[in-house]
């Protein structure tokens, strides 16, 4: 498959996922580096069982294998970074060998590996070893073989203390992984000791990335070859949600009272939450791009919205405001002379929120919460009162100190009333349930493309006929759940790219407001919930973006401005300004020129809403 | 209590090169023994699931390397440990002379909280070895460290032959769970209104 990028004189990146980071020169000798390593582990596997021995001691390591394989164990696993000079040769036969033989070498391992299904285990999850003798026994081992289920998924989030005990594991018993766990604590403690931090290690079309948070310690696996530092920005994320229920000044506490404290026992419970989040890291743009969803609504409702949590903030002495619908944030407000809440903090309690459905059937709730990047160390309290439940409509107060659960309703009710007096609350209703992809009220159905039609602008040349096509459109595909959010693509305007399915090669656009980390997006429906595609298309970005963001060299600034790139399924399109991100997806059909173009039209549309697509006070 | 997750115990095998220190996790986790030595790199790790009386607990054992080139592996091998099994060779003198050095690295790397009653267990390996007859280090002799130091449980074992293998490893899990800490609560500070984002000096309160 050719490929197009522009500016051409960039390395083309390759249309399948899987061989996206082999055309990375540098990244390539850390690859081939930590392939050494396995080996090495590979060949004292096998050095460990009699029979296979002596068939592949062509590695190198032989009889001296115990004099000089364990240091190179671990010499080889460290990497400063993904993009330091390439890494020095391994220190062992395996490294000195020509680069043809070392293939060979490699393809016999992973022959072999196929063969002995107890080393491939190992392979994949990176074990350092295993008793000797143990591997391609065939006495069926005590436990259920954990780690060989860990295979079936492509993505995997571990989290252990520093004494190496498991805490939370996505995929699986964490405590069956006690091993693999205590594995990467080894490693991790390998490479301190050499005065390294070990940041990620490819094996294979697995990436490996560590976070090291004391007490605390991250393993992120994933072979859908997302970039390694949005993956560590995954994983920072799982981290501030554990210190969200726990408080790092707690966490710190319990374990310098006893380095082997179970943290599990105060986690109990919130698995979940946790695996919802890892969840969003594939099924939505916001980790990658490092912005949180904002709710498109007519400039007016918003400012609304914004006064009513100003005023309730005044009335109760909370620090922050913020009304959320359907999982987007709608309004933000913080009490005066405070610095807005970042995006990341604002991603955790929107977890939070969407997480623990108990909130909102109680209708109004209370929880401690503690928001890492304002204050890691304290709790907050969170009062929680939804006005509609079936939208997730709600009001969030954070509050200081001793709040006053009485104060907080009252203010809560109060402004609910005022916001049902003006028919702004109505009109965030309305506008949750067209941006809910699963369940949304069909009864709105009817006004959803008229509230941008009332304010099309001089970019949209004949917006009133675009708008009800796109809705006669929508109407007969009532199938397609997320059909009626104002910015699905058969409800945008034909002048800003939009039309029904085929009418247009636009499938699926991201917008990001940079100075405000927000972002609004067209719902993945149809077609694009099937088949993988949402997956694809949100890992898609993520490299898309890096390759556009972080090869660059020079500061925070993006390499490129416009990147083009094919893939089987659909063609990407990332268009940068120092304002604004725009990445487009549109069908495998649509050219570079095509898809430039689309992006420049999509773009101004999207440019003069901002006041309806985000929060700028 | 119901929902509570399964007690995990981190359990570390030390003592100096050959004693058959992974060949005894191996006999334990695996029923299975190899007369080849193969030494252990860096570290092995495995877990059982055993039962205590009536409590089902997952031992995660860290099998170390004996060797003295291996002993940079650092402090995250011995942190947090919940019971150290200190292993030597019945049959060789040395390796019994060493427990002492290697009790010593132990409680000043792990630096339990309470050192005294911190829980080890004493194994003696390799007792099948021609009879007996080539033993150097006697049981009472052992028995007789064990006392001083406290009172640490001591085993004659046979990985080779599964002699008390079962025995020592209960042992083993048992007194690592005698020592588990109490259930501890620590309920964090609130924001503090006045100091608004300012992080706040810790402040712990036991329940």
């Amino acid at each position: 498959m050719a490929e197009r990028t522009e500016p051409p004189e960039l390395p083309p990146a390759p249309d399948e996922l899987a061989s996206f980071w082999g055309s990375q020169g540098a990244d390539q000798a850390a690859q081939e580096e930590v392939i050494y390593v396995v080996e090495e582990l590979q060949a004292m596997q096998l050095e460990r069982q009699p029979s296979a021995a002596s068939s592949d001691a062509g590695s190198g390591n032989g009889g001296g294998s115990e004099q000089g394989s364990g240091g190179a164990l671990f010499a080889g696993q460290e990497e400063e970074d993904a993009s330091a000079a390439p890494a020095p040769p391994a220190p062992h036969a395996g490294g000195d060998a020509p680069a043809g033989s070392a293939d060979q070498q490699r393809q016999q391992q992973q022959q072999q590996q196929q063969e002995e299904q107890d080393q491939k285990q190992q392979l994949v999850a990176l074990r350092c070893m295993q008793a000797g003798g143990t591997a391609g026994s065939s006495a069926a081992p005590p436990a259920p073989p954990e780690e060989a289920q860990l295979e079936q998924h492509p993505k995997h989030v571990f989290v252990f203390s520093t004494a190496g005990k498991p805490i939370f594991s996505y995929r699986g018993d964490e405590s069956r992984l006690a091993g693999l766990m205590a594995t990467a604590e080894a490693i991790l403690s390998v490479a301190h000791s050499k005065g390294h931090t070990l940041k990620h290690v490819r094996a294979g079309s697995h990436v490996f990335v560590f976070l090291e948070r004391p007490p605390l310690c991250l393993v992120g696996v994933s072979a859908l070859a997302e970039p390694p530092a949005v993956l560590r920005m995954q994983l920072t994320l799982v981290h501030g949600q554990i210190i969200s229920l726990l408080t790092s000044t707690a966490l710190n506490a319990l374990f310098a009272r006893n380095p082997g404290y179970d943290a599990r026992n105060l986690l109990g419970g919130s698995e979940g939450m946790l695996s919802s989040l890892i969840d969003s890291f594939t099924s939505t743009p916001a980790t990658l791009l490092g912005a949180y969803p904002s709710l498109p609504l007519l400039g007016g409702v918003r400012q609304a919205l914004a006064s009513a949590l100003a005023a309730a903030i005044k009335a109760t002495g909370a620090l922050h405001g913020l009304v959320v619908a359907a999982g987007h944030v709608a309004a933000t407000c913080g009490a005066p002379g405070l610095a807005p809440l970042q995006q990341w903090d604002l991603l955790l309690l929107l977890n939070l929120l969407g997480a623990n459905a108990s909130f909102r059937h109680s209708g109004e709730a209370m929880t401690p919460v503690c928001l890492p990047r304002f204050n890691a160390s304290a709790n907050l309290h969170a009062y929680i009162s939804y006005a509609d439940a079936a939208t997730q409509t709600a009001t969030v107060l954070l509050c200081g100190g001793m709040p006053n659960p009485a104060a907080l309703s009252a203010a809560a009710q109060h402004m609910q009333q005022q916001l049902e007096a003006v028919g702004a609350l109505q009109a965030l209703v309305q506008s949750a349930a067209r941006e809910q992809l699963y369940g949304g009220s069909s009864s709105s159905s009817s006004s959803s493309g008229s509230m941008l039609q009332s304010d099309a602008g001089p970019a949209a040349a004949q917006p009133t006929a675009a708008v009800n096509a796109a809705a006669q459109s929508a109407a007969a595909a009532a199938a397609f759940a997320g059909r009626d959010a104002l910015l699905a693509v058969p409800n945008l305007p034909a002048a800003a790219g939009g039309g029904r399915f085929g009418a247009t090669p636009l499938l699926h656009f991201v917008y990001k407001l940079s100075g405000r980390q927000q972002y609004v997006m067209s719902p993945f429906c149809g077609a694009l919930q099937e088949g993988g595609l949402r997956q694809a298309i949100v890992v898609a970005y993520s490299q898309l973006r890096a390759a556009m963001f972080e090869s660059s060299t020079v500061g925070s600034g993006p390499l490129q401005r416009l990147r083009y790139e094919a893939r089987p399924r659909f063609v990407l399109l990332g268009a940068v300004n120092p304002e604004t991100e725009l990445y487009l997806t549109c069908d495998p059909l649509a050219d570079q020129a095509e898809a430039a173009a689309l992006a420049s039209r999509l773009g101004m549309w999207l440019h003069s809403r901002h006041d309806q697509l985000f929060s700028l006070g | 209590m119901a929902s509570r997750k399964r007690t995990l115990l981190k359990v570390i095998i030390l003592g100096d090169s050959g004693v058959g220190k992974t060949s005894l996790m191996n006999q334990y986790v695996n029923k299975k023994f190899s007369s080849q030595y193969k030494a252990t790199i860096g570290a092995d790790f495995l877990t059982k699931e055993v039962q205590v009386d009536d409590r089902l607990v997952t031992m995660q054992i860290w099998d170390t390397a004996g060797q003295e080139r291996f002993q940079s592996l650092g402090v995250a091998f011995y942190r947090g440990a919940d019971c150290c099994v200190l292993v030597y060779d019945v049959n060789s003198a040395k390796s019994f002379d060493n427990l002492e050095n290697w009790r010593d690295e132990f409680l000043i790397q792990a630096s339990p909280s309470d050192p005294d009653n911190f829980p080890f267990v004493v194994l003696g390996n390799k007792v099948d070895v021609e009879g007996g007859r080539a033993r150097q280090v006697s049981e009472k002799k052992a028995k007789q460290w064990c006392a001083s130091k406290g009172g640490i449980p001591h085993f004659d074992t046979s990985a080779k032959e599964d002699l008390n293998v079962d025995d020592a490893f209960q042992t083993i899990a048992r007194n690592a769970l005698k020592n588990e800490a109490e259930e501890e609560l620590y309920i964090p500070e609130t924001v503090d209104v006045n100091a608004a984002a300012a992080p706040r000096r810790p402040q712990s309160s036991c329940c």
